[in-house]
């Protein structure tokens, strides 16, 4: 059996040697993707244009202003002198949010007798991440800016103690928040996962297509023998971009490796394998290639959305959370973020191991099962 | 050119796409499909962050404080932990985003006026769940401050309207109870829309590796008949998705369409005119199948969903990514997408990214006709 599976890889090998554009795309031009993506994504959302318009003209309402400004989640670039310039500018996108400081605010951030000086904030909610960011932002900026304010004010009375709560927030495991830690691995797992799919779903696809499995099928090898011989040019492209792309994402963007290598080079290599699986059995039910590309693309779009990258899994509804089980990336990601940012080993998530090969078995099968009676 | 030659080209592509029936409804129905599973994964407004707590003190006013933090919180405060070292565990195995620790005399220093220290720690490893999971732990936690502060207050004799100086206003336009499926579906239409664009890539690439291009150049057809005869079906499939796409987006995910339908569907078709002659310019050059999959999944899938500004803002981008993705017709479809949909806006503020797309499709159809060759390698 070895000796069939040995001959079809070499005869895979082979094909694949021919194949430069193939394996100079799927290495090169893969590794380039990853990093501009890690690179775009590793950078805070910042910059977003704010329209200002200062009805006060104060030191005060100048300060408010810096104080948006210095969280770097603002550029001032508009300073309007109307309501309607400001709606314009929103509607055109150029900028956005805007900030409204009305009349009076110095003083009545001054006069402890008089109400609170109200303050506008507009966000442009047609894009949601930007929105969500800005509006954090702003109101982070202005509580902190209205806090200077009050402990001047009270420093007066400082007897007791006002402050009841002392909170102190830490946070593990991605100490600065980095947003690259997260994004990263995601990335990596998932366009390395993506690429070994593609090509291994056109294997089989590719020789129906071409007439050229009806020749396989008078050799002896068995179904199942033909699809791990199948598969070999894409364990070799799959794994070699897979330790790249970490080096990359390790050396690069600096993302912590506290676990270990070797466990982590193991086990990216059995998830390999079950990613895989995705592919051929793609590739046992296409009946030519552009079936296969379509299937896979569906495949790994729903790939992305349960990768944790746009949105995390757990706040997705209950039957999505369910259904992203059946996804080996999902599980891949937490064990691979584990190792790297945790520094955890096999005893914390040896369910997500045990539900990945269980994945794994499972398709192939499918896989074995669906080729074997288009076989007969 | 001549258009009875280019009509036949169409009618013999329509005909291939129409036959193999199941790669039509891949490519018809698949953006509705993966539509429907994004919009419905990314749209949930309601979370519920899994919160651990070790109450050292154990008295009434810890109690009151966690039931306050429950039900102000979207929190899920199952995981009572009995001891350090359980908490820890609970974050390594992945089963908690937070912990609350309250310390012992927590009820005693409160009451004669001392600072108490509370220790709160979050899960970083994921930003976002992080950012969240601090919105709903600390701010309850901060409005529990704030009534022990109003107590004190009346005490010291401070007015309670100087602890908030400024009164903030935050308005949201075109989207005021921040619903992220009118942030997201509108954009992710456009994502999805390259679907046509990836089966195109294989339109000249099929018949090169099956050998069924010969067959072709032996007719008086020229490189650019042939070239606009492939192009044309596949605009009419992708039309058909669009409409199906809109329709989705505002029967199933109730997102409103302020602005003109009709010329939503122009401009799409000026999306797909771009998108699929750079696929045609891909299958004009590349000789197999496989590697032209790859390259069309470089492209347009990852690039698409990645740099089109589907997630991230386009003006916070780094410039070498930023001229990456405005060489995407995506990035362009996602601006118009947005602006139309929930801003209502016309060509006005939108004809730069027509003419871009425009310009791309004219450009990429000029060069493969050039660099397609019709003859015999």
């Amino acid at each position: 059996m070895l000796g069939r599976i040995w001959t079809l890889v070499i005869k895979e090998l082979i094909q694949l040697r021919r194949n430069t554009l193939l394996w100079f795309m799927a290495l090169f031009g893969a590794l380039l993707e990853t990093a501009l993506v890690a690179y775009s994504g590793s950078v805070p959302i910042e910059h977003l244009p704010l329209a200002v318009l200062d009805q006060d003209r104060t030191g005060a309402s100048r300060a408010l202003v810096v104080a948006l400004e210095n969280t770097a989640t603002f550029d001032a670039d508009y300073y309007s002198t109307d309501l309607d310039e400001v709606r314009r500018l929103i509607d055109r996108g150029k900028a956005t949010a805007a900030v409204v400081i009305p009349h009076g605010f110095a003083e009545q951030l001054d006069d402890p007798l008089t109400p609170p000086p109200q303050v506008q904030v507009i966000v442009d909610g047609s894009d949601s991440t930007a929105a969500e960011t800005a509006v954090g932002a702003a109101e982070g900026a202005v509580a902190s800016f209205g806090q200077q304010e009050v402990n001047l004010q009270t420093m007066a009375f400082g007897e007791e103690e006002l402050m009841p709560l002392d909170i102190s927030m830490r946070v593990w495991f991605n100490e600065e928040m980095k947003k690259s830690n997260y994004t990263t691995p995601s990335e990596a797992g998932f366009i390395v996962g993506a690429i070994a799919a593609m090509i291994a779903a056109a294997a089989v696809a590719r020789e129906r297509e071409m007439g050229t499995l009806e020749q396989l099928m008078v050799t002896p090898l068995r179904p199942m023998e033909m699809l791990i011989g199948k598969a070999a040019a894409a364990v070799l492209i799959g794994y070699t971009e897979f330790v790249l792309v970490v080096l990359m994402i390790h050396f690069v963007f600096g993302v912590p490796m506290r676990g270990s290598w070797t466990l982590l080079w193991v086990l990216s290599f059995f998830y390999m394998l079950v990613e895989l699986s995705w592919g051929l059995l793609v590739s046992a039910f296409a009946h030519n290639q552009l079936q296969a590309l379509l299937l896979v693309f569906c495949i790994i779009m729903v790939m992305m959305t349960f990768s944790g990258y746009a949105y995390p899994v757990d706040t997705m509804p209950r039957a999505m959370q369910l259904v992203s089980n059946i996804f080996p990336i999902r599980h891949w990601l937490v064990v691979f973020r584990s190792i790297m940012l945790k520094g955890a080993g096999v005893a914390d998530f040896w369910p997500r191991l045990l539900a990945i090969a269980v994945l794994g078995v499972l398709m192939m099968g499918a896989a074995v099962l669906v080729l074997g009676r288009k076989v007969e | 050119m001549s258009v009875r030659k280019t009509l036949s080209v169409m009618q013999k592509e329509l005909r291939h796409i129409l036959r193999d029936q199941i790669s039509f409804i891949l490519v018809t129905l698949a953006p509705l499909l993966l539509l429907f599973t994004m919009g419905f994964a990314f749209s949930v407004d309601i979370k519920n962050v899994k919160v651990a707590f070790l109450d050292r003190d154990q008295s009434s006013t810890s109690r009151q404080y966690l039931a306050q933090l429950e039900s102000a919180g979207d929190v899920d405060l199952s995981y009572q932990a009995g001891n350090y070292r359980q908490i820890e565990r609970w974050f390594m195995a992945d089963k908690i985003k937070a912990a609350v620790i309250i310390p012992q005399g927590f009820k005693d220093d409160l009451q004669q006026g001392r600072t108490v220290g509370l220790q709160v720690i979050i899960d970083g490893t994921d930003p976002n769940t992080a950012n969240h999971a601090i919105r709903h732990v600390v701010l309850p936690t901060e409005n529990f401050a704030a009534q022990l502060i109003a107590a004190r207050s009346d005490r010291v004799g401070i007015p309670l309207e100087h602890l908030s100086p400024i009164d903030l206003r935050l308005n949201t336009w075109y989207n005021p109870s921040m619903r992220f499926a009118i942030g997201i579906i509108p954009a992710l239409v456009a994502v999805v829309m390259s679907m046509p664009a990836m089966a195109a890539t294989l339109a000249i690439t099929r018949e090169k590796e099956r050998g069924t291009l010969e067959g072709l150049i032996a007719t008086p057809i020229s490189r650019s008949e042939l070239l606009v005869g492939k192009l044309v079906p596949y605009i009419l499939t992708g039309m058909l998705s669009v409409v199906l796409c809109v329709a989705e987006a505002v029967f199933v995910f109730d997102v409103p369409f302020q602005g003109n339908l009709l010329l939503y569907l122009l401009l799409s078709v000026d999306f797909l005119f771009a998108s699929l002659s750079i696929a045609l310019m891909l299958s004009a050059i590349i000789h197999d199948q496989q590697a032209a999959m790859l390259t069309s999944m470089l492209i347009f899938l990852f690039s698409g969903f990645f740099l089109s500004g589907l997630l991230l803002p386009l003006v916070s981008m780094g410039p070498m990514v930023k001229m990456e993705s405005l060489m995407l017709p995506t990035t362009h479809f996602v601006m118009i997408s947005r602006g139309m949909f929930t801003k209502g806006q016309g060509l006005d503020p939108l004809w730069g990214y027509a003419v871009a797309l425009l310009g791309m499709g004219t450009l990429f159809l000029l060069l493969s006709t050039l660099l397609f060759k019709k003859k015999l390698s």
